[in-house]
């Protein structure tokens, strides 16, 4: 009754008013401690709902009567309340909150909860952290940003997917993907490959890269499980919170019943990051002898040898040029920038237009971008076109209604990587970044008689000839719809019905010429992938919200939701080309089918979420949540998990009132997600083959299934801190954790004496122990100039311990080296290395001077790195801001076939003092490992002389060096680099210039992305980039085979707003 | 209150409705593959193991690369020159996977045949088990046996069985398959057949010539019984001819799926050289080898391989034409053979001579008959319609001539060997004629260069010691068994022959060209021992707690090496 009563009051001394003041328009610009407007802050009169927002330029105009308090407030700052005096023009400044954690987060669902309430890490990413550089793909745009969230790259391909993971790897079968949710409807990120990326596939999109990063309002960061848990088994790994412009309810905000429009438009320039650094003092051949059929620069130095005989090839491909009585010679000289040459700069053009309108009772935006990619890969490009729009609105009767629809084309063509030796593959990089010193590919590349390429020698395709010809083209289209109805059932209770649907359509041509090395047997090939990806979801929840006592406050939720993942997949195989240069499956001799499957999976949940706060600084959470999924064993559908975390901000509880520590929070939590298997994991049926001679073929799968899997379980123990000094001149934000995944469900590599290759079941359990820490310090704070630095440091230690009865190690592609292996970091490497003696000596085979391979493969590396720490300063002046971003990341081993190739082909600087001998320090011993013994019983040291061309490529065989034909271990390196991922400088033009223009704010900015990077333990003029991996975003990491290098990107961005 | 009682239906409704998706349980049941069988007919099992059968270690993706290297038909740049194969040599793994996946597709066939009463599909089972054991012995001398292809039983790591226990295995499957294969009952076999296409007949006659196989490759150890022989020999029933020849045959398809010979799609497909022909094989078929058929020039020649470069044409790919350095590793001048030297360290070993180089003909692949005019290689050289070759009629001759040889069964090995060079040359023949070629290839069977080459070998062997008539005998085996070498390695680990190029000894090679580039003896070196059985599979001992510790290969015997 005590509302009532207020209500009354109010209408009362409301009518009072009206008799005293006549109602008048109020107006003014609400602005900043540093004096820039506040877009979006609110202005309301205070004990009503009557309220406006500021506009783009921080203005505002409400009707008010004189008296009345309004109140103005935004996130991040105090509320300032005014008493309408005579003036009609109010401007206010505010001043920043002392408290950085009263911040708005959305959880789950869409549910708002103070970030300063939580028991668990949480980080919010704005827009402008995304959008303020010149990097297309989202994922990339987040690394180094966030604490505890780790991005592998790929490679320099545009568009090519990125493997991210939050808190480490918890999934053996596959890579351990955070679940990503887009307006409350998870978006699949889903990488189809159609060629096996060992053997010459793709630099392959995946899903996620179809969600344009200029319809983001704000990306959250779920990092631990208790966050997760009201998603459900999918968020075992995380889970990354989108929000859309179009799907938020915060944009509608913007505008006076205006309608606000906000053009951005993007050039950027991008380029091969680095070239390795080449000899030009030595051409090919061997032994310094020229020979025109080697692929390696052992050859004569330059100055001893006038010239070579014209090459075979091009005497083939140009009679009328090259031949006996024509051109019969060739001037014996380096050819500096043959690499180089091959490379573009590619541009990027990103335009984005959002239009977004707002008045009492709803909003509704618009955003419309295309993003024009093109590679410093000649023939690589990527586009993307996005259209969404939505809104939200407040019916009179108090339900709520919201929608959104979204659209996105994505088109991504490059050409082929990946190794050039397997039968059938040939890799656009076989060659590209080793090329012969004296290989001019300057000259036309096409044979005018065959078609085909043409190269100064044998055993590859030039590359501009393979980029233009062996061409990937994938071009996916996404819809998201969802539409969400909320409504109060009385002052304490209220629900919400969200229904989504995301559909993902993929369509892929992949053309091999028919004059490409690929297709010496087939006379050409097209493959058409084609597949659907579809998730349905809707979520029911009923919210409650009581006032228990006067301190202690109750809200729950109570929800139920359903889910159901279709799979459909098809591929097609047309082989030979009947004409020239169409590339039609009808223009094909023979169609095939490769592929033609469907699958799909459903799940119920049903949970609740408490929540109980005493006095606004003691948070008790508790969540429970029961799954029934339809791809585990009936006895073992249902399965339930739950979570606990308590938060205590100790400044409020214990009357803190320091200068010094002005906010300190403390947390811990408790939580366990269940997981389920993949759609069809427990298949059994037996596998049909392609009919050999029209007679119809069924084996036996390589996999089965276990029938009696349970579901995975993850329990994670988390505590934290959120510690603030001098009003937030320092912020510290730490968390330990440790996460203990068991019943990992996955395909295991089995013995195949056994009868299979692979058993799908509960295989081991695995563990990640880390730390995160993201430091903000504001060194300098004045009117005109601040200076802000954030740093986040990330540790994640994985230990894989335990496997399987009957299993001591599992192979995670069986032509790499990458296992798990109980005691070990998930992906480590195995394999072959040099063999040592028990004194760690190389043992040395006498008669080569050569180091025995040990036959018994062991651990030669791990490619998890030791920790990342991202460095964000960002310094503003008046309307200047200058920010850099540094990115440390310490050890991660990686495997190279790139640097290995570069120093065995003797291409680079790091060979060119060569005309020496060398002697590799060891001891002699027999090919049986035996130690060989002097008179005297001693080792014989090693005095087998062996030349340069040797130390880095030998013929293969029991004993070997460095290089080419070495064992894995000896093609390990040390992947440490430092980087400056980001640079930017902006400009915003200030409002007294702009106001006889349309426009209400115009910014200017230049951008640079990865354009420094040093790695001091990768051989020093390979200039290899560690980044760089050949399985996109799958488990497999820090293994490269002959891939693209990274890009270095420059440009600049104009934004307006009308 | 009226809207809010209107809310509360809405809300109750739609508990309601969640209910029943709950209480529904058949909402869940989404999980069925929709898309693949649950059954496994026989006749669609048997084609599938037909096909495993042909490519257990044929050349391509398979040990057959190594295997030939190792007995000098081919010679590689890869690790299996010098007797190198790692353990992690992923042919070795295919050929390793090849059994063990092809077993579990057997044991499914016998358990359903025998279900079905389908004694001709069980009895083609149990011999298709024995052939796949006996190989896996002979690749690698112990290997799982009874605990093998069990993982459905739980058995994730199979024990290693001794290699004599599971030959004994092997040779009561033969005997058990021939009583199956004798009383046909059930489902027959026809088309779904790619070896015999049904014939009970031949399946018996080839369980017979398999098991004499077999027989003679234990002669020497202690499993060996010479009651089994003489009541084999005594029940007289093997191949009688070519037509009986146990072969998969290759079309000439491309797509769906590559249905070329298998040595054909690497040699002629692949953009690189990775079949160089062995000098050494070269120069025994060119009477150039000092210590056997000297000066007897074997008219299989080019049958054999085909030279792309004419006699006397100077090499394109990397010879210097101004001073006139061929940069060949082994280059024969007057035929034009262009290829390299087992062993070889030699400055011209690594280039790439996908021009000049000489490629398997087709005989061995199906590839180009050398008509002595040169060509260029692509894949249209040839074919590639000629059979994977496992166990021949010539090849059952050979095994006689042996056998008599060594006294176990009478006869005059003299005599046999000449049945066997005649049914050798035959083979060839049968081989030019099924393979569709469009060059007009001359008929050997008959022509005088044949009956003189046959005499001189005849001559040879008549003047030869007891152990050198061995020796010509494992020789023309050898050369008759180009393009399945698994056998010729099985034969040079029991008998020591043929006699190998040993590039540590002195002037191997007998080439000279009479330029200034001679052959140096010291570019070719050994480095390694001979490997009696191959390294276990690193994928295996990796994954396999029951596994022994990895092997020497050079020192690890199968039983019957002796």
């Amino acid at each position: 009754m005590k509302k009532a009563y207020n209500f009354w009051l109010v209408l009362v001394f409301f009518n009072i008013t009206i008799v005293l003041a006549q109602q008048k328009t109020i107006s003014g610009t609400v602005s900043d401690e540093a004096g820039l407007p506040l877009p979006g802050a609110t202005v309301l009169v205070k004990g009503t709902t009557t309220g406006v927002s500021t506009d783009f330029d921080g203005n505002y105009s409400i009707k008010a009567n004189q008296g009345v308090t309004l109140v103005f407030s935004f996130i991040g700052y105090g509320n300032q309340e005014v008493v309408v005096g005579l003036s009609n023009i109010i401007n206010v400044s505010m001043q920043e909150d002392t408290e950085a954690l009263d911040e708005i987060v959305v959880t789950a669902f869409g549910i708002k909860r103070n970030a300063k309430d939580l028991g668990y890490a949480v980080s919010q990413i704005d827009s402008e952290e995304i959008l303020d550089n010149s990097e297309p793909d989202l994922l990339r745009s987040l690394s180094g940003k966030v604490a505890g969230v780790n991005v592998n790259f790929s490679s320099g391909v545009a568009g090519a997917s990125n493997q991210i993971s939050i808190r480490g790897q918890t999934t053996i079968g596959s890579a351990s993907q955070p679940l990503f949710i887009v307006d409350g409807i998870a978006f699949d990120n889903t990488q189809i490959t159609t060629s096996s990326q060992t053997t010459g596939g793709g630099g392959y999109e995946s899903g996620i890269s179809s969600l344009d990063p200029n319809n983001i309002e704000s990306v959250t960061v779920l990092k631990s499980a208790a966050a997760a848990a009201l998603y459900g088994s999918r968020a075992t790994n995380g889970v990354i919170v989108i929000t859309t412009k179009s799907g938020s309810s915060r944009s509608g905000d913007v505008g006076n019943n205006k309608l606000s429009i906000k053009v951005t438009s993007g050039t950027y320039f991008e380029e091969i990051a680095n070239l390795p650094e080449y000899q030009n003092k030595y051409g090919q051949g061997t032994q310094y002898d020229f020979n025109a059929g080697s692929n390696g620069s052992w050859g004569p130095a330059f100055d001893t040898l006038a010239t070579i005989p014209v090459w075979n090839t091009w005497i083939a491909a140009f009679p009328d040029v090259y031949g006996p009585g024509l051109i019969e010679t060739l001037p014996y000289v380096a050819q500096p920038n043959n690499v180089k040459n091959l490379f573009r700069t590619g541009v990027v053009l990103d335009n984005s237009v959002t239009a977004s309108y707002g008045n009492e009772s709803g909003n509704f935006s618009v955003t419309l971008s295309d993003l024009a990619q093109e590679g410093y890969i000649p023939y690589n490009t990527y586009d993307r076109t996005s259209f969404s729009a939505g809104g939200n609105f407040k019916l009179p009767n108090k339900v709520t209604v919201g929608g959104n629809l979204s659209y996105s084309d994505t088109n991504q063509v490059g050409g082929f990587f990946g190794n050039n030796q397997f039968a059938g593959s040939a890799s656009s990089f076989a060659r590209t970044l080793w090329l012969g010193r004296t290989w001019d590919l300057s000259i036309p590349f096409t044979n005018p008689i065959t078609g085909g390429s043409v190269i100064p020698n044998a055993g590859y395709d030039h590359p501009l000839w393979s980029w233009k010809n062996d061409q990937i083209s994938t071009e996916s289209n996404r819809i998201v719809t969802n539409l969400s109805i909320g409504f109060p059932i009385n002052n304490n209770i209220s629900a919400s019905f969200r229904v989504g649907y995301n559909k993902y359509n993929l369509d892929r041509r992949q053309i091999r010429h028919p004059q490409s090395r690929a297709s010496a047997l087939t006379g050409g090939t097209l493959t058409l992938d084609s597949a659907i990806i579809e998730d349905l979801e809707s979520t029911f929840l009923l919210n409650f919200d009581y006032e228990l006592t006067d301190d202690l406050d109750l809200s729950a939720i109570a929800g139920f939701n359903t889910l159901q993942n279709s799979f459909k997949r098809d591929a097609t195989l047309g082989t030979t080309f009947a004409l020239p240069d169409i590339y039609t499956m009808a223009n094909t001799i023979t169609v095939s089918n490769l592929l033609d499957s469907f699958s799909r999976k459903r799940s119920v949940g049903a949970f609740g979420d408490v929540t109980l706060s005493y006095k606004d600084f003691l948070f008790l959470n508790g969540t429970g949540r029961n799954d029934w999924s339809s791809s585990l064993p009936l006895a073992n559908r249902s399965y339930f998990y739950s979570a606990a975390s308590l938060s205590l901000i100790v400044t409020e509880a214990f009357k803190l009132n320091s200068d010094v520590l002005t906010f300190a929070k403390l947390r811990g939590g408790w939580a366990s997600v269940g997981n389920d298997a993949p759609a069809e994991f427990l298949n059994t049926t037996y596998a049909g083959g392609i009919p050999f001679a029209a007679i119809p073929v069924v084996g036996n799968r390589v996999s089965l299934g276990d029938q009696e899997i349970t579901p995975e379980f993850t329990n994670e123990i988390e505590i934290g801190a959120d510690l603030e000094f001098f009003k937030r001149r320092i912020a510290v934000d730490f968390t330990w954790y440790k996460k203990t995944t068991t019943d990992l469900i996955s395909p295991v590599s089995v013995p195949s004496s056994s009868g299979f290759t692979t058993l799908n079941t509960n295989i081991g359990e695995m563990i990640n122990k880390g730390v995160e820490i993201g430091l903000t310090l504001v060194p300098v704070q004045t009117e005109n100039f601040k200076w802000n630095s954030f740093t986040t440091f990330t540790k994640n230690k994985n230990e894989v311990t335990k496997l399987v009865e009957g299993l001591e190690r599992i192979r995670l592609d069986p032509n790499q080296i990458a296992y798990a292996i109980p005691g070990q970091p998930f992906g480590v490497f195995f394999g072959s290395d040099h063999a040592r003696d028990a004194d760690g000596n190389l043992l040395i085979d006498q008669s080569t001077g050569f180091i025995w391979e040990d036959p018994t493969s062991k651990i030669i590396g791990d490619p998890n790195p030791d920790f990342k720490m991202g460095f964000i300063n960002t310094f503003t002046y008046k309307n200047w801001t200058f920010g850099a971003q540094f990115d440390w990341r310490q050890g991660g081993d990686f495997q190279s076939i790139s640097v290995s190739t570069l120093l065995g082909r003797g291409v680079t600087k790091d060979t060119e003092d060569r005309e020496r001998t060398h002697i590799i320090p060891g001891v002699y011993s027999d090919a049986n490992l035996n130690v060989l013994v002097d008179g005297n019983g001693n080792p014989i040291p090693n005095t087998t002389q062996i030349d340069t061309n040797a130390l880095y490529f030998t013929g293969g065989g029991p004993s070997s060096t460095w290089g080419i034909n070495s064992p894995d271990g000896a093609k390990v390196y040390d992947g440490t680099v430092y980087r400056l991922r980001e640079l930017n400088l902006s400009y915003n033009v200030p409002s007294k210039f702009l106001d006889k223009t349309p426009f209400g704010n115009v910014t200017l900015s230049l951008f640079g992305n990865n354009l420094w990077y040093f790695a001091p333990n990768v051989p020093r003029y390979t200039n290899y980039d560690p980044e760089v991996t050949s399985f996109g975003s799958s488990r497999i990491q820090g293994i490269e085979n002959s891939s693209a290098p990274t890009s270095k990107r420059y440009g600049f961005k104009l934004s307006l707003t009308f | 209150m009226l809207i809010y009682k209107r809310q509360y239906i809405y809300i109750i409704s739609t508990l309601i409705i969640s209910g029943l998706l709950l209480g529904c349980s058949n909402y869940l049941d989404v999980d069925t593959d929709t898309d693949n069988s649950t059954v496994a007919p026989i006749n669609q099992l048997l084609p599938n193991i037909g096909i495993a059968t042909s490519n257990l270690v044929d050349y391509n993706f398979w040990s057959g690369d190594m295997l030939s290297v190792y007995m000098h038909q081919t010679v590689a740049r890869e690790e299996q020159d010098q007797y190198g194969t790692r353990p992690n040599n992923i042919l070795l793994n295919n050929d390793w996977n090849n059994v063990y996946l092809g077993l579990t597709d057997i044991e499914t066939l016998i358990q359903q045949s025998e279900a079905e009463g389908a004694t001709v599909y069980l009895g083609i089972a149990q011999l298709l088990k024995a052939y796949f054991m006996s190989v896996a012995v002979d690749m690698w001398g112990d290997v799982p046996f009874t605990e093998a292809t069990q993982l459905t039983s739980g058995v994730v790591s199979p024990v290693f069985d001794d290699g004599q226990g599971i030959y004994q295995a092997s040779l009561d499957l033969i005997d058990e398959a021939k009583i199956n294969l004798s009383n046909p009952t059930g489902l027959l076999p026809g088309t779904d057949d790619f070896y015999y296409a049904g014939s009970t007949t031949k399946w018996i006659k080839f369980a017979n010539t398999f098991k004499l196989k077999l027989l003679n490759q234990i002669r020497l150890s202690s499993l060996f019984n010479q009651t089994d022989l003489d009541a084999l020999m005594a029940e007289n029933n093997f191949f009688t001819s070519n037509s009986d020849d146990f072969q998969f045959t290759h079309t000439a398809t491309v797509s769906p799926q590559d249905e070329r010979n298998q040595l054909f799609q690497g040699a002629y497909g692949g953009a690189q050289v990775t079949y160089y022909i062995s000098p050494w094989f070269y120069e025994i078929l060119q009477g150039m080898n000092p210590d056997i058929h000297t000066g007897n020039v074997d008219p299989r020649v080019p049958y054999y391989w085909a030279n792309q470069l004419q006699p006397g044409q100077f090499p394109r790919d990397q010879a210097n034409t101004v001073t006139m350095d061929p940069r060949a590793d082994y280059w024969d001048a007057s035929t034009g053979f262009f290829t390299i030297r087992f062993g070889s360290i030699g400055p011209d070993r690594d280039g790439a001579v996908p021009n000049d180089a000489t490629f398997p003909g087709i005989f061995p692949c199906g590839g180009r008959f050398d008509d002595g005019l040169g060509f260029a290689r692509t894949t249209a050289s040839g074919t590639g319609v000629v059979p994977r070759r496992i166990l021949t009629y010539d090849e059952f001759l050979y095994i006689q001539a042996e056998l008599m040889n060594e006294g176990l069964i009478t006869g005059d090995s003299g005599a046999k060997l000449t049945e066997a060079m005649t049914a050798s040359f035959a083979k060839v023949d049968q081989v030019v004629a099924g393979s569709g070629t469009a060059q007009t290839v001359p008929v050997l069977s008959g022509a005088p260069i044949v009956t003189s080459f046959i005499d001189n070998v005849n001559d040879e062997f008549v003047a030869a010691s007891p152990d050198k008539k061995l020796e010509i005998i494992m020789t023309q085996k050898w050369v008759a068994t180009f393009g399945d070498p698994m056998d010729q390695y099985n034969d040079y680990r029991r008998t020591g022959y043929p006699v190998l190029a040993n590039p540590n000894g002195i002037n191997e090679y007998q080439l000279d060209n009479g330029d200034g580039y001679p052959l140096l003896d010291s570019d070719t070196v050994l480095n390694n021992p001979f490997q009696v059985t191959f390294f276990w599979p690193e994928n295996e001992l990796n994954l396999n707690q029951n596994a022994p510790a990895q092997k020497d290969p050079a020192a690890f015997k199968v039983f019957w090496d002796n």
